[in-house]
């Protein structure tokens, strides 16, 4: 025993001493701590004069949307996807014209994004080819000639840890879709309507 | 340990070495010497005449070719200039100086202002861009033709992207233009390098030769209105102006450039508006673009522009016209200048006050002496619809005329009738036993009625086969792009019994007193279809059987059936309105047709 105690003792010690040491100093606690993201939550809002064009179920203006973005105040960009538990985004489309469009509950993107002060939000869209007016009438629609792809609705907000923020972004249909004398030309004006 | 042998060998050596070689550099740093004085650049211009000759080229456009030396050092640029005169008694001018710099970067010829001496400067600036070369905002400006500053020094592309016939593609040459405005012109050419300290050759390259006189293109008008046109004086969605067509010709151009002017003599002579030059070959002719837009008769001028800035202020040449054996048979005046007719809508008109008018086109089948009320004459349809506009309170606000389409007379409203009217009805609603009106809605008339909606007109129609073919040929264009209604399709069963109204449109059921007992309660060939673009349905199809037929279609057969399929249709524009009842009124009663007309009336705007 004692023997053996001889033979092993120095190199545990050492080796004891090593571990100590190693074990002491990864438990050490930095001073900072990451922090928990906020929920990003888009809605699409959109304005029409129903004298006009009517918020109904024969009518159908599609915009197919294919990226949300928050733009954050140094410009870093996080993508927002459908819903908080999607794992990318897919072209999604969405009826302008839809009840829930005008009462501003027509998600469009969720998601947690870090913390901070952003400027706005960006979405990716390309309107439908057709306006369909009480359900039969099929009225072509032109993207004009200054349209851009990319809307960016600019507006700062703050996203706070833990905390969900809702953007309306709204899409004024009554100055973005101007009748010709058989079509629709397109060329959308939009903002971001209210932040909570 | 170290030896003291080995340490007196190893610096016995070192150490004397180094002071020689200190020594030898202090004394190089004295600069003793003289610096040699920069030699200027040399200038050649290849592929020239010999000095001692004087051409005459064949036209005004010259390329010249040059090259520059530097024996201690290199070109970093060319300056050029040409002198000119206006004529035999004149003195010669000169061009001022352009400087080119010898570099080519993203395929740009760079032209630069300020003088030689900058010249440097602003080449090792493009000579030591980094290996991506030019970023793409400096790039995008010179594809456009956009001044760059470099170095405090203006630069420009000698080719930006829009430039079809740049002067320079390369710093070593040039296709220049040189003023030719008499019978010979002579002219010398200079250029000088520059070399890398910014001195000037001061022997330039020259040569002198003589251009021709320029001789100014010819232009003609290919195409303009024959007949009276409606003009307004601005554009909308349905009018884009009348247009012109021309073409201009000069063999020695590379290109032509048009202006044009509208009744150039009744403008102040001094300040007649001509259009800027375009290369555009067409025009589109508003009011505002004619000093009278009231007045009737106009005349439209048009002349080109040769690349050596000649232009055609003849007005006219000679062609000679040609047999298919390419001889000359006789010789035709080419002007460039056409009259045409206009008329402004009086219903368009601000400046004066108008009281609203209807045009009643009465386009039925007349079956005259065989009259009957199932098969009326055209008197017998003017009085129905005289009663109807009397009950509309319409006296004395509305005219009547009749389609005449005999062998020796053709008549049918033109565009200088119809614009008098701010609402025009066409009623078709007689036929003959073949379904035919006996007059064909051509595709001149059917062109008279578009223009006429297009500069603001309000229509409404009314008839009984209207899209049968013999009716209206292009039935498918016309009734789509005025009427707003496609696909459409006849019923050949008896079965009409009426229309259903819609859109606050009264129900339209046929009067019993004016059908033929053999028509059993029913009409036929009444036009189904559907609505085009803004188009809305206002009547629909009342089937005295709900009769369905068996269609195949793409995916197999269909059951297709006529009631409740649209018959009637309105069409609320931006610029013009129509109310198309796809069935004819007459056969309705009266109250029904002032009902009728009453809302259709409204919704167009007229009431």
């Amino acid at each position: 025993m004692n023997r053996m105690w001889k033979m092993f003792s120095g190199e545990t010690i050492f080796l004891s001493l090593i571990l100590l040491i190693f074990v002491s100093n990864s438990c050490t606690q930095y001073e900072y701590s990451s922090p928990l993201p906020g929920i990003l939550e888009i809605r699409l809002k959109t304005i029409s004069d129903t004298a006009r064009i009517k918020f109904s179920p024969l009518n159908n203006f599609v915009l197919k949307i294919t990226a949300v973005e928050a733009v954050r105040e140094d410009q870093a960009r996080v993508s927002i996807y459908e819903d908080i538990k999607a794992l990318g985004r897919t072209t999604s489309i969405y009826n302008t014209l839809d009840y829930r469009a005008r009462d501003s509950n027509l998600v469009i993107g969720q998601g947690y994004v870090p913390p901070g002060n952003y400027i706005g939000v960006n979405l990716l869209i390309e309107p439908g080819s057709v306006a369909i007016l009480d359900g039969y009438r099929r009225i072509p629609v032109v993207k004009s000639e200054s349209f851009d792809a990319l809307l960016r609705f600019r507006r700062p907000f703050t996203v706070s840890e833990l905390n969900t923020t809702f953007i309306n972004v709204a899409i004024d249909l009554d100055t973005s879709l101007v009748q010709g004398a058989d079509i629709y030309d397109f060329n959308p004006y939009y903002y971001i309507s209210s932040i909570k | 340990m170290m030896s003291n042998k080995y340490f007196l060998q190893r610096w016995g050596i070192v150490f004397p070495l180094s002071l020689l070689i200190g020594i030898l550099i202090l004394d190089g740093c004295k600069g003793s010497g003289t610096i040699l004085p920069n030699i200027p650049p040399e200038t050649r211009l290849s592929n020239i005449p010999p000095p001692d000759t004087f051409i005459v080229t064949q036209n005004p456009r010259l390329t010249l070719f040059w090259v520059g030396d530097d024996p201690d050092g290199f070109v970093v640029a060319f300056k050029y200039r040409w002198n000119f005169r206006l004529s035999a008694n004149d003195t010669f001018q000169h061009k001022p100086w352009k400087t080119l710099l010898n570099i080519i970067v993203s395929k740009f010829a760079l032209i630069m202002e300020g003088d030689e001496k900058v010249a440097p400067t602003v080449y090792k600036y493009f000579a030591t861009l980094p290996p991506e070369g030019l970023d793409v905002v400096t790039s995008d400006a010179l594809a456009r033709g956009d001044t760059i500053v470099i170095e405090g020094v203006r630069v420009y592309a000698s080719n930006p992207d829009y430039e079809r016939y740049p002067v320079h593609k390369s710093p070593n040459s040039g296709t220049f233009i040189f003023d030719s405005q008499d019978t010979l012109n002579p002219h010398t050419f200079e250029v000088a390098a520059i070399d890398n300290v910014g001195e000037l050759d001061p022997a330039p390259a020259t040569v002198s030769f003589g251009t021709p006189q320029v001789v100014p293109p010819k232009s003609e008008i290919t195409e303009f209105p024959t007949d009276t046109v409606l003009v307004l004086d601005r554009k909308t969605p349905t009018f884009s102006g009348i247009r012109f067509a021309f073409q201009g010709f000069d063999p020695n151009s590379r290109t032509l450039d048009y202006q044009w002017v509208v009744d150039k003599e009744l403008w102040p002579q001094d300040r007649i508006p001509w259009s800027d030059f375009s290369p555009l070959t067409e025009a589109y002719i508003i009011a505002t673009d004619i000093p009278d837009p009231y007045a009737s008769k106009h005349t439209f001028y048009v002349r080109a522009r040769n690349e050596f800035g000649s232009i055609d202020t003849i007005g006219y040449f000679i062609r000679a016209r040609l047999n298919n054996l390419a001889q000359i048979i006789g010789y035709d005046t080419i002007y460039s200048n056409k009259v045409f007719y206009t008329i402004y809508p009086p219903f368009q008109r601000t400046d004066i006050p108008y009281e609203k008018r209807i045009l009643l086109i009465n386009n039925s089948y007349d079956w005259d002496t065989l009259a009957t009320s199932a098969r009326p004459s055209k008197q017998m349809m003017d009085n129905f619809y005289q009663s109807v506009f009397s009950d509309l309170g319409k006296d004395g606000k509305y005219d009547v005329v009749h389609s005449i389409d005999l062998p020796n007379l053709k008549f049918f409203p033109g565009r200088g009738m119809l614009g008098k009217y701010s609402t025009v009805f066409l009623f078709s609603d007689a036929t003959n036993e073949f379904s035919n009106h006996g007059h064909q809605l051509t595709p001149g008339r059917q062109n008279a009625l578009k223009d006429y909606c297009y500069i603001g007109g309000k229509l409404i129609m009314s008839g009984w086969a209207q899209a049968l073919p013999t009716n209206t040929p292009n039935t498918d264009i016309f009734f789509q792009a005025i009427p707003h209604m496609q696909d459409m399709e006849p019923n050949n069963d008896t079965d009409y019994v009426g229309a259903k109204g819609v859109l606050g449109y009264p129900d339209a059921s046929l009067d019993p007193t004016k059908l033929d007992p053999t028509w059993n309660g029913a009409l036929y060939r009444i036009y189904i279809g559907r609505p085009s673009g803004f188009g809305e349905i206002i009547y629909r199809f009342d089937s005295k059987t709900n009769r369905c037929v068996t269609r195949f279609g793409p995916t197999g057969p269909v059951q297709f059936c006529y009631e409740d399929q649209p018959v009637g249709i309105r069409y609320i524009g931006i610029t013009y309105n129509i109310v198309f009842l796809g069935f004819p009124l007459y056969y309705t009663n009266q109250t029904t047709a002032v009902a009728v007309l009453r809302k259709a009336l409204q919704d167009i705007g007229e009431f």
